[in-house]
This record gives C-alpha cells, sequence and structure tokens, in this order.
C-alpha cells in the first residue's frame, strides 16, 4: 500500500520510472480519473507484425496499461494484478495513433471488471480494431475502507 | 517436448524465417526454441525494458504466449498459409517472478479454417518452473498468395 495520490501526473510519472514496456512501445497515458483512463499508442518501429499492423499483444498490453490506470485512479492502490482478459480482434490496425479506452463494468471489493476498446484516432470511436474484457484482482489486504 | 515429431524440413524454414520477421519478438529478446507439428516453445530472458518492478510485465507475458500459440498452429497450416489471431482469453495466475518465462503453445483443434490452441507459461527462478499464466486462443487461417498445399 502507497500513499501516493494517484491521478494523470503522478500515474504518467510512474509509467515513466517503473514501466520501461511503455516507452519501448511508445504508449503514454492521457487520461486517468475513476471513471475510466485513456492511452494513445503512437507506437515505434519494433511494434509491427509483417505487413504493416500493430501486433496483437501491443493491442493487449494497451488494454493493460489502459486497466492498470483506471485501477490506481479508481481505487487509489497500486497493489492489484491482471487475473484474467479475453480479447476479440475485429481487424488489423493499420493506422497510428491508436487510442484505448476503459471503463468500469463492475468495481466488486477484491474484483474489477472493465470493458476497454481500442480503435484508430483518426477514426470513429465506432470503428474498433479490438475489445476486451479484462479483470483486475486486488490483492488480499490492499483495499482501502 | 522430446518424442515429438519433427516438422518436414520446408515448414521448419518457413516457422523460423517468419519469426525472424516478428519485430515484436527481436525487440523484447524473445527465442523460438522448439517446433514440432502442432507445438512451438518460446523463451525470454528476464531485462529491465520487459520487467515492473522486477517481474515480468503481464504485457510481455502475453506476447511470448500469444506467439508460441500462434506458430504452434502456424506449424499444422499448409506452406504459405498465415494465422491471424481472431481472440484470446489469458489467465494470470501469479507473478512472473524469475530468471526466464516459457511458454510452450500447443494444438487443441486443428481446424479447417479456425484452430484452437493452448498455451502454458512457465517462470523459471532457483531451479524451479512455476506455471504463471494459461491462454487459450482462436487463429484464423488465412491461405497465402504462396500457399503450395
Amino acid at each position: 500500500m502507497t500513499e501516493t495520490q494517484w491521478n494523470l501526473a503522478s500515474i504518467r510519472s510512474h509509467v515513466a520510472t517503473h514501466l520501461p514496456l511503455a516507452a519501448l512501445l511508445g504508449i503514454e497515458v492521457v487520461a486517468a480519473e475513476p471513471s475510466r483512463a485513456r492511452l494513445r499508442l503512437v507506437g515505434n518501429a519494433g511494434i509491427g507484425r509483417p505487413g504493416g499492423a500493430v501486433a496483437g499483444p501491443v493491442l493487449y498490453a494497451m488494454a493493460d496499461f489502459t486497466t492498470y490506470a483506471l485501477t490506481l485512479a479508481l481505487r487509489q492502490e497500486d497493489t492489484a494484478a491482471p487475473s484474467n482478459m479475453l480479447i476479440n480482434f475485429f481487424g488489423p490496425a493499420l493506422e497510428l495513433p491508436l487510442l484505448c479506452e476503459a471503463v468500469t463494468l463492475r468495481a466488486g471489493r477484491r474484483l474489477i471488471t472493465y470493458d476497454v476498446r481500442i480503435w484508430p484516432e483518426a477514426a470513429d470511436a465506432g470503428r474498433l480494431v479490438a475489445q476486451a474484457t479484462a479483470t483486475w484482482a486486488i490483492a488480499r489486504g490492499g483495499v482501502r475502507s | 517436448m522430446s518424442g515429438v515429431a519433427a516438422l518436414a524440413d520446408a515448414k521448419a524454414s518457413e516457422v523460423l524465417a517468419s519469426f525472424a520477421r516478428q519485430r515484436l519478438m527481436q525487440t523484447i529478446g524473445a527465442e523460438l526454441t522448439t517446433h514440432a507439428p502442432g507445438r512451438c516453445a518460446i523463451t525470454l530472458p528476464f531485462n529491465e525494458a520487459v520487467g515492473q518492478q522486477g517481474v515480468f510485465h503481464s504485457g510481455v507475458v502475453l506476447a511470448v504466449a500469444h506467439t508460441a500459440g500462434r506458430y504452434a498452429a502456424l506449424t499444422l497450416l499448409p506452406l504459405g498459409s498465415e494465422a491471424l489471431t481472431l481472440q484470446y482469453r489469458i489467465n494470470m495466475m501469479r507473478p512472473a517472478a524469475g530468471y526466464r518465462i516459457l511458454a510452450e503453445g500447443m494444438v487443441l483443434r486443428p481446424g479447417q479454417s479456425v484452430c484452437m490452441t493452448r498455451v502454458d507459461v512457465f517462470v523459471e527462478h532457483a531451479g524451479q518452473r512455476t506455471l504463471c499464466a494459461a491462454l487459450q486462443q482462436n487463429i484464423l487461417r488465412v491461405p497465402g498468395p504462396k500457399e503450395v498445399s
């Protein structure tokens, strides 16, 4: 348990300091509130598949980072861990930047389930390249009452 | 994966050449260590770029697992085919804290158009291998322009 106040600025700082994968993939946090979080993928040379599409695991990483940021903002806790994720791919992600937004479906005491959607920034939010349902588990004793 | 039949030379070459083009795997330093009909294993040693406070980041665990499943499927597809992921579900069972992760992928059902795979991810620490994540995946077979069988 930490005493850090988790807001957009502190989450961005935390990601920059402790999550080098974000910089490796070209991910930045653009919004983190208790109700929603949004990430932007600008990408880099190491994230593509042959053919030019962003690799599926990179989309997963976006969903993972987004739900992590939302968990921090929602619970003010850094003891949570992802427990499962189901992700559907609707088409190749050929355009960058990509946006990823997560909203809470249900926030239980120990488990939080999120809906996550990913789409190209240049397109309408209805044109999804992927959608995920993610569940995060709060570590025992890690919930502030 | 000993005792498993070897891939035909042409398929083995195709699988290895395809893996070598996966820039994400190169970027994180993953290595394809086993390929046999319906099976594939990939390892990744720990380094700071793929870690989160000393533990493999779950996005990296997923990347390696996903790729092991996808290449397990590719081993059974006709030469020239592509394997595209439709969907996967991953369960993270414990933190991947160790010096290396190993993803072992196998094909559960080699369908005509959709192939189902399962991948177990182990983390190695202090000489022990511990299951840390499990993935189940649906792969779409896309006939390639160069498909020859």
